[in-house]
């Protein structure tokens, strides 16, 4: 497809057009040329026709007529196969940025289609179905760095029937998508454990009540209460009792202060021992230079805490 | 067919008052061969519904109390030397009848729940080597408390599916908790067989010969493949879960007295069936749920 | 991948071996060799096809081909280098665009077969190749399987053909732009220069020259000597064409109406074919001082012309330089016939008895006619024939009488052409094939003019009447020059009455189809629009295209939306009619519900209603009888209220 300049105006009319988080594609939201291959068809039909004038042959000029008649036919078909389709942004999944953040459109659809393309313009990320037949979902993996992002232009496009012609559309979206810090492993940082009467408190009980699972070597931190003094009697070792539940057994509190390295490295450290944390379910707090997130613990918290690192 | 599950909610409504629907869910449940699971506070009337369920169809009895001390052997039987014959008798333990009431099952430490949930799943009990079946028809109805009681063990995700159903009953009624007040209590209303055993397996068998057109099976799909492919849930719904959905729609269709199997009929088993399975709050499921209704078209 | 590279091969394997003979055979061979070692070369070593293979392939390609077709036979070179470019990259093509950019290259690279052949068999397979073509890139891009995409393709293919066909049809047609080479093929039959003595074997074709199409009334008796070309040069072996047979004169018709139509299949030369002198109307044609039409381009497609005879205006004298010219010979070449030709001058008297003598002659000698004449070293070539080997075919005998006319002082000239033609009683029409093809001569005899003579008849009389095919004795030697075709087979009277219908049906498609030329188009418009026939057409082109367009596209959307069922048609009016709008992720049950909140009098009815529906659609119940009541019941209520 050639590749025009475009004026701000023609920018602020697909802005009008196809900002939101869906766009239904019919006749004044599409838009049609020929593909490359479809120039270079043109071309060819155009030799053909001249070819058949000089020669004088009807043969040659039909297929000439016929080739034009074909790309017409292309344009009908590819329009056809485009027009009705509601596109929505149905999902934005974050993610770290080493792996895969992306977004799921949700297509509504209830005829056969081909080949519906949608690309994201800024990172010319592509994914495709080559056929539909229902309702369908499709991921557009965003390779985006760190940071929060706006979703921008998505472009959804056809080649179908030759991939003679180019039909496509945009949908514009608002949203933010986030790419967490990639993880990087690293020990947990000293003074990292909170003592708080009431979590303390909340322990012992719970600990009465449970299995413990294993002993841990005491770390600086550690809740006292947990150590476990038969072991320490025998052999001047100091155990802590590590209990199966996971739950809130320990809190910790994340700063960007005590970790090391530049700081995308600082973020990328915290982000790995906040997955950790919710690994283990424990709560924990996450302090960066303009912002405190305070104790906590599940899914959303922690999404709360990437998205912090995300932004910082 | 239809009279005989009519009586049956007849009789069981004078025990709990203004729960047609959750009770239909049960007897649902019942017929698809599936267990329940009744999630609510304490004092629902979760006892009352199980107990009543068991007196109509005449079948035996258990009720376990989940504590945290309750232990694998407590539930499925242990082996006992015997003295008299020098030799290792088998016990049951209360896992060993028709119909079960698993109370307070998140009480129960992760290892008891495993025993239970195994056994359900199963439908036999090993012991040293030794395999026991469970009679028949062998129907299990948990109740658990809302997650956020602390001193709780959440079952664990992987097994919640085990669970065909899950219903929640609620706070009654102002009028049925006027009922209560004046003492017409449910409990000291005794209740009568009112099924043979041979009608139940009957109605068992007959739900696989309900009606179910193709515009309902797509729509069974496009539900569960939104739960998937739309990314809003982090445990989407397994293929264990749409037959699940198709068998409990076909049950309901049948308590309805129909042979032929409805939209609604999809939408009407949907939350029980599902809430659990894609791990929802059964406080803030209708909600999520709603979503999920309005995001996929139905194609009559 | 793999399927594209053997699709194409096979593609431009057939191609190649349509286009020409001798063409086709080099690349054919070169196509099937490469094809079989990279099959080879992936089945045993498993290596894909280097970038240096398919140099070198490419360059041993250009080589065969500049030694096989040559470069002066520029079309044929240039289709046949394309061929080859087309097949190593399909082979090399890495990318998906890189393959793409070959079919759509092979748009280009099919109808090319036109250039060579445009029988109706060539069209067809033109238009298949096109459907595989397109198929091909349904698979490459979209995954399709083979025979989901041979459907589509040809489907959407069908709908644009008889488009195409009527573009062809309507709009007006522009003249040639600038000439563009033919291709030369080396084809038996006229050549412009005649020279019988290094010919071994006259491999004959039986490829079609032209057809003549008699009005029916006419009764038409043979010989037919078609006249093509006159040679007066002689240097002792060949005959060099007349360099009078491109001057162009004025003839008057003698007739207002036309003798005879001939329609010329693409001969690659300027020459056309009459019987006698002529003259004609169509543009394109001139007619030289011989009576013969000629065109001043190559015939490169099939090409139709009326035949007018004329008035002989011609003196019977002829100018000093013309009579030098035509008993111009080479002095010391064959004594031998000379002297006798001498010889028999003496005894004749005139003209007349000088070839009755040598009639009798030739006759008395036993002269046999042969299509595989012994070939001769000596530089005496005619001597050798004439009183040696004594076998030729009519290039030799009109030759040798010509040449020997020339030594006594009679003024004489080769004519080639063809002899004959097969009639298609049915349609009153001759066709004329290249083994037709036949030399004789003319000879000047003062106050009479130029005269025929063929020498050939002497010896093979049989050969004037018909075509060489139904020549008894010949037609064995023929059949054996021809090989493998139905023609060779025209013993069996099923196969023959096959190839003469299949004959019929080619000229059929060669009078409407290839011979659509601008003027049968303006008649044709004409015909239908009146006199501002090219604008009307014009506007109708357009009109027809785009009314066409709509129709297609009304389809596919119609096409596209799955049936509405007419219960869920009633549910969704009632719905509409509710609420003013129609929402599809309700149930049957949820709008029924909401509808009752909206009038909560209809409950009984709105009930029965939904318990129909339900039945009807999600039941087994076929009967939509009391569903319509119902719905009518409703429907009126609501007016109600």
């Amino acid at each position: 497809m050639i590749k025009l300049p475009q004026p701000a105006w023609f920018d602020a009319l697909l802005l009008k057009k196809h900002q939101g988080d869906s766009i239904k594609l019919k006749h004044d939201t599409i838009y049609v040329s020929p593909s490359k291959s479809g120039l270079g068809f043109l071309g060819i039909a155009v030799l053909n026709f001249i070819l058949g004038i000089n020669y004088q042959n009807n043969l040659i000029l039909a297929v000439s007529y016929l080739m034009f008649v074909l790309l017409l036919m292309c344009l009908i078909y590819a329009f056809s196969n485009f027009n009705g389709l509601l596109i929505e942004v149905a999902a934005i999944k974050d993610d770290f940025a080493d792996k895969r953040p992306s977004v799921t459109f949700k297509i509504e659809n209830q005829k056969q289609r081909y080949d519906i393309q949608i690309e994201h313009i800024e990172t010319k990320e592509k994914s495709i179905l080559k056929r539909i037949k229902n309702n369908e979902f499709i991921d557009v993996f965003l390779p985006v760095k760190r940071g929060k992002h706006k979703l921008g232009r998505f472009k959804i496009l056809t080649h179908y029937p030759f991939g003679l012609v180019t039909i496509w559309s945009y949908l514009i979206s608002e949203k933010h998508i986030y790419a967490y810090p990639a993880q990087i492993e690293t020990e947990l940082p000293k003074n990292s454990f909170i003592i708080s009467e009431k979590g303390e408190k909340a322990l012992d009980d719970k600990a009465l009540a449970e299995d413990f699972n294993e002993l841990k070597s005491y770390r600086e931190g550690m809740s006292i209460h947990r150590i476990s003094w038969r072991h320490f009697a025998k052999n001047k070792e100091l155990l802590v009792k590590d209990y199966q539940s996971p739950n809130k057994s320990a809190s910790y509190g994340f700063d960007f202060d005590k970790v090391s390295g530049t700081k995308e490295d600082k973020l990328s450290q915290l982000s790995f021992l906040i997955v950790q944390a919710e690994i283990e379910q424990q709560s924990y707090a996450l302090k960066l230079p303009n912002r405190l997130i305070t104790l906590s613990q599940g899914n959303s918290h922690k999404k709360q805490c990437l998205e912090a690192l995300s932004e910082a | 067919m239809n009279t005989k599950i009519n009586t049956l909610l007849e009789a069981l409504s004078t025990v709990i008052y203004d729960k047609q629907p959750q009770v239909k869910l049960a007897i649902c449940s019942l017929l698809c061969k599936g267990h329940l699971l009744i999630e609510d506070l304490p004092g629902m009337g979760k006892t009352t519904l199980s107990h009543g369920l068991a007196e109509v169809l005449g079948l035996t009895y258990q009720r376990v109390q989940f504590t945290s001390d309750l232990l694998p052997a407590d539930i499925t039987g242990s082996t006992i030397f015997n003295t008299d014959k020098q030799s290792f008798v088998f016990h049951e333990g209360p896992v060993f009848t028709q119909v079960l009431l698993a109370d307070e099952i998140n009480r129960a430490s992760p290892k008891t729940q495993s025993a239970l949930l195994e056994a359900m799943e199963e439908r036999q009990v090993t012991m040293d080597g030794q395999t026991h079946h469970l009679p028949e028809p062998f129907f299990v109805i948990a109740t658990q408390n809302p997650l956020h009681q602390s001193g709780t063990h959440p079952l664990p995700e992987s097994q919640l599916d085990r669970f065909f159903m899950r219903v929640s009953l609620g706070y009654p009624s102002k009028d049925a908790e006027k009922k209560l007040i004046l003492g017409d209590h449910g409990r000291k209303t005794t209740l009568t067989q009112l099924m043979e055993l041979g009608t139940l397996s009957e109605l068992q068998s007959a739900i696989d010969e309900m009606e179910i057109k193709e515009q309902v099976v797509q729509y069974i799909l496009d539900l569960v493949s939104f739960t998937r492919e739309s990314g809003l849930f982090k445990d989407p719904l397994s293929p264990r879960a749409s037959i699940a959905l198709g068998t409990a729609s076909k049950a309901w269709a049948m308590i309805h007295g129909r042979n032929y199997v409805t939209h609604d009929d999809v939408q009407a088993v949907f939350p029980a069936v599902a809430g659990h399975r894609l791990n929802l709050d059964a406080t803030e499921q209708f909600r999520i749920i709603d979503d999920i209704y309005a995001q996929v078209p139905v194609q009559m | 991948m793999k399927l594209n590279q053997i699709a194409c091969s096979l593609i431009y394997l057939l191609l190649a071996w349509i286009m020409s003979s001798d063409l086709g055979f080099v690349i054919v061979s070169y196509i099937t060799g490469l094809f079989i070692a990279y099959e080879l070369n992936r089945i045993i070593y498993k290596k894909t096809i280097t970038s240096s293979i398919i140099n070198g392939s490419a360059l041993a390609g250009i080589a065969l081909l500049m030694g096989f077709v040559g470069v002066k036979n520029s079309v044929a070179f240039f289709v046949a280098m394309m061929l080859l470019a087309s097949l190593l990259k399909i082979y090399q093509a890495q990318s998906d665009r890189q393959t793409m950019q070959v079919f759509v290259l092979n748009f280009f690279t099919i109808p090319c077969l036109f250039i060579f052949s445009q029988n109706f068999f060539s069209a067809l397979l033109v238009f298949i190749l096109i459907g595989v073509n397109l198929a091909l890139m349904l698979i490459h891009q979209y995954e399709f399987s083979p025979r989901e995409a041979i459907k589509n393709a040809f489907s959407k293919l069908a709908l644009t053909i008889p488009i195409s066909v009527l573009l062809v049809l309507f709009i007006p047609k522009l003249p040639a732009f600038w000439q563009l080479p033919g291709p030369n093929s080396a084809k038996t039959g006229l050549s412009e220069n005649v020279d019988p003595f290094e010919i071994s074997k006259l491999s004959e074709s039986n490829e079609l020259v032209f057809r003549s199409i008699f009005p029916k009334e006419r009764n038409v008796e043979g010989p037919f000597y078609w006249r093509a070309l006159i040679h007066d040069e002689f240097d002792g072996t060949r005959w060099n064409m007349s360099s009078l047979q491109s001057v162009s004169a004025n003839y008057q018709a003698s007739d207002s109406s036309h003798s005879y139509t001939i329609i010329a299949e693409p001969s690659h030369l300027k020459w056309l074919y009459t019987l006698e002198k002529m003259t004609t109307e169509q543009d394109l044609v001139a007619t030289n001082v011989f009576g013969l039409p000629y065109r001043k381009r190559p015939v490169s497609s099939a090409f139709e012309y009326k035949v007018y005879n004329v008035v002989d205006t011609q003196d019977s004298s002829i100018t000093r330089w013309q009579y030098r010219q035509n008993i111009q010979l080479p002095s010391d070449l064959n004594p031998q016939a000379k002297a006798l030709a001498e010889q028999i001058d003496k005894q004749s008297n005139d003209t007349a008895e000088f070839i009755a003598l040598l009639r009798d002659y030739i006759l008395a000698q036993g002269f046999i006619y042969t299509l595989n004449p012994p070939i001769s070293q000596s530089n005496d070539k005619i001597d050798e024939f004439f009183f040696n080997s004594k076998a030729g075919f009519c290039g030799h005998y009109a030759s040798t009488v010509a040449m020997m006319m020339r030594s006594v002082g009679i003024p004489a000239r080769l004519v080639s052409g063809y002899l004959g033609g097969e009639l298609n009683p049915e349609n009153n029409y001759f066709s004329i094939y290249q083994y037709d093809a036949h030399a004789w001569l003319e000879y000047y005899v003062p106050n009479q003019g130029w005269l025929e003579l063929d020498p050939t008849a002497w010896v093979s009389p049989e050969r004037l009447n018909g075509s060489l095919s139904q020549h008894s004795q010949l037609s064995e030697e023929l059949k054996s020059n021809i090989g493998m075709t139905l023609m060779g087979f025209s013993d069996v009277a099923l196969v023959n009455w096959l190839r003469l219908q299949l004959e019929a049906f080619d000229y059929q498609w060669t009078r409407w189809v290839l011979n659509f030329d601008d003027q049968k188009q303006s008649s044709f418009l004409k015909s239908i629009f009146g006199e501002k026939a090219k604008i009307l057409s014009g506007i109708a082109v357009i009109i027809g295209l785009s009314l066409l367009f709509a129709c297609v596209y009304w389809v596919l959307q119609r096409g596209s939306r799955q049936p509405i069922p007419l219960p869920v048609k009633l549910l969704r009016k009632l719905q509409v009619s509710a609420f003013g709008e129609f929402d599809n992720t309700k149930t049957p049950g949820q709008i029924i519900l909401t509808i009752q909140s909206k009038y909560p009098k209809l409950e009984a009815e709105l009930n029965n209603f939904l318990c129909e529906f339900e039945k009807v659609r999600y039941g087994n119940k076929n009967e939509l009888e009391e569903l319509k009541k119902h719905y009518l019941a409703l429907t009126k209520q609501i007016k109600k209220q």
